[in-house]
């Protein structure tokens, strides 16, 4: 009878927080948004049950979260040491370090924890990405540079709030609507807040049709709205191909912080317009990218541990999070705005709210917004040229947050 | 790494805030407006060029100049829905 006491108080039940119940409750409401509104489902179905998973509790001794990577074993104050035992499990003498494996959750979120995964969703990115709609019209690109604003607005209204100049970074990224770009700044930064910032960062990109109507409505005129803009040119096949090249060259040596996610990223756009490379390009945008987002979102999901996550800073994380895209949107579609009074061929205002990089769901915006006003203004494509412009410079605000406040 | 959170504008001087917002939107855009040139250059250059590069080809890709064949009926469902939505428009 003792035996079963002692094993139900270490079952989940008996173990149970209030923290954890309410957490694995936020994971089930993410699963369902994701398979009953079909919002961003191949993030939010990974990550919702990821936090169902990282909030099931366990004991201490079982290590089996992902925050239990293991190592050498220390018992009070010193280095344990174990008996080396040979084939028989007979023990020789010897005596070794006693080592703590980890659990698995560690290893998949040694992945996140270090970097590893958003450089390789980069390439794949990459290689799904046609830029022709920003090489025919360059000066959309720098509708995905005002989109930075959101960033940066974002950083200083949370060091307003007193986070540190490493964290306000980590949560100002939030702004740039880059899910991969937001985890690796927060794993070099403020690792501590890996998990709201990621949480806030994949649920306002399921959110933009949500959150940018509103502000793009409020900020333009129906005149403004109704503007139709040329066709894009054709582009040719050796500019394609220059392009990634030049591109990267110019980015990293500007900002070196951002070598390693735009390097990936115009890698895999090389081995797609090269068309030599095909089967590298089909397995970086498929295979690659599936898996890695498969396991990026699972663990990202729970780390979300309640003990971790349900803290004061988080409630901050999110109100900064939604100002951020907020200001973001705002940014882009002011600045373009801006860009009218000294163009002659205008540019929908409109266009101006995809320069927040949630590709392609922020295009996708623009132009159902657009066609409210008039069914047969085609916006989309010309909303991709800021949208992957945006993808481009919130890497680079990545990399120049990371260069100025690492270390 | 949290310190005590309170709100404060005296925490943006206190950590050169300003100083670091403006410089890194500075760089985003000197690097995109560089990237804006840069794909603006292109044509003329490559048109300049054109002599001694060789020619475009391409190189058993999938991605042909010949629409494949799901591009064929995306276009052909494109203009059937567009011809329906204008016979609309004009008949009110």
């Amino acid at each position: 009878m003792d035996i079963l006491l002692k094993f139900l108080e270490t079952t989940g039940f008996g173990l149970m927080q209030p923290g954890n119940a309410m957490m694995i409750v936020v994971g089930l409401v993410f699963i369902a948004l994701a398979i009953i509104k079909d919002y961003e489902p191949l993030l939010l179905l990974p990550i919702g049950f990821g936090i169902v998973v990282g909030n099931i509790p366990y004991l201490d001794e079982m290590a089996l979260g992902v925050y239990d990577s293991g190592g050498i074993v220390v018992e009070g104050g010193q280095i344990a040491l174990e008996d080396i035992k040979d084939a028989a499990e007979e023990p020789t003498g010897e005596q070794q370090v006693k080592f703590n494996p980890g659990s698995v959750m560690a290893y998949i979120y040694f992945g996140v924890r270090y970097g590893i995964f958003p450089p390789l969703i980069f390439l794949g990115i990459g290689a799904m990405t046609d830029f022709s709609t920003m090489l025919s019209n360059p000066k959309l690109v720098l509708l995905g540079a005002a989109a930075q604003f959101g960033v940066f607005a974002t950083f200083l209204g949370a060091l307003c709030l007193g986070f540190t100049p490493e964290a306000a970074g980590a949560i100002g990224i939030i702004g740039g609507a880059d899910g991969p770009t937001a985890i690796f700044l927060s794993a070099k930064l403020a690792p501590e807040l890996l998990g709201p910032i990621a949480i806030a960062a994949y649920s306002y990109m399921a959110l933009v049709p949500v959150i940018q109507p509103p502000i793009m409505k409020l900020l333009t005129t129906r005149e403004e709205r109704l503007i139709r803009m040329k066709p894009p040119r054709q582009v040719s096949k050796r500019e394609k191909i220059l392009f990634p090249i030049i591109a990267f060259l110019i980015c990293a040596m500007i900002a070196p912080g951002a070598m390693v996610l735009l390097g990936m990223m115009f890698f895999g756009n090389l081995l797609k317009e090269s068309g030599v490379t095909e089967r590298l390009a089909n397995t970086a945008r498929t295979s690659l990218v599936d898996s890695v987002t498969i396991l990026l979102g699972f663990s990202v999901g729970a780390s979300t541990k309640a003990q971790n996550f349900l803290i004061p800073s988080s409630l901050q994380i999110f109100a900064l999070g939604a100002t951020a895209f907020a200001v973001a949107t705002a940014a882009g579609v002011i600045f373009a705005k801006i860009m009218n009074l000294f163009l002659k061929e205008k540019i929908n205002p409109l266009v101006g709210a995809a320069g927040v990089s949630a590709v392609p769901d922020s295009a996708r915006v623009v132009q159902m917004v657009g066609q409210q006003e008039d069914p047969h203004n085609f916006l989309l494509m010309h909303a991709m040229a800021p949208n992957v412009a945006g993808v481009i410079g919130s890497a680079v605000a990545a990399g120049v947050l990371w260069s100025v406040l690492a270390g | 790494m949290l310190a005590e959170l309170t709100f404060s504008f005296e925490n943006i001087a206190k950590h050169n805030g300003v100083g670091i917002a403006v410089t890194g939107l500075l760089i985003v855009f000197t690097s995109l407006v560089l990237i804006s040139f840069a794909i603006a250059a292109m044509p003329k250059v490559l048109g300049a060029l054109e002599g001694y590069l060789p020619a475009e080809h391409d190189h058993h890709s999938n991605s042909s100049s010949k629409p494949s064949a799901d591009e064929a009926v995306a276009v052909a469902i494109g203009f059937a829905l567009h011809s329906q939505s204008q016979a609309k428009d004009k008949t009110g």
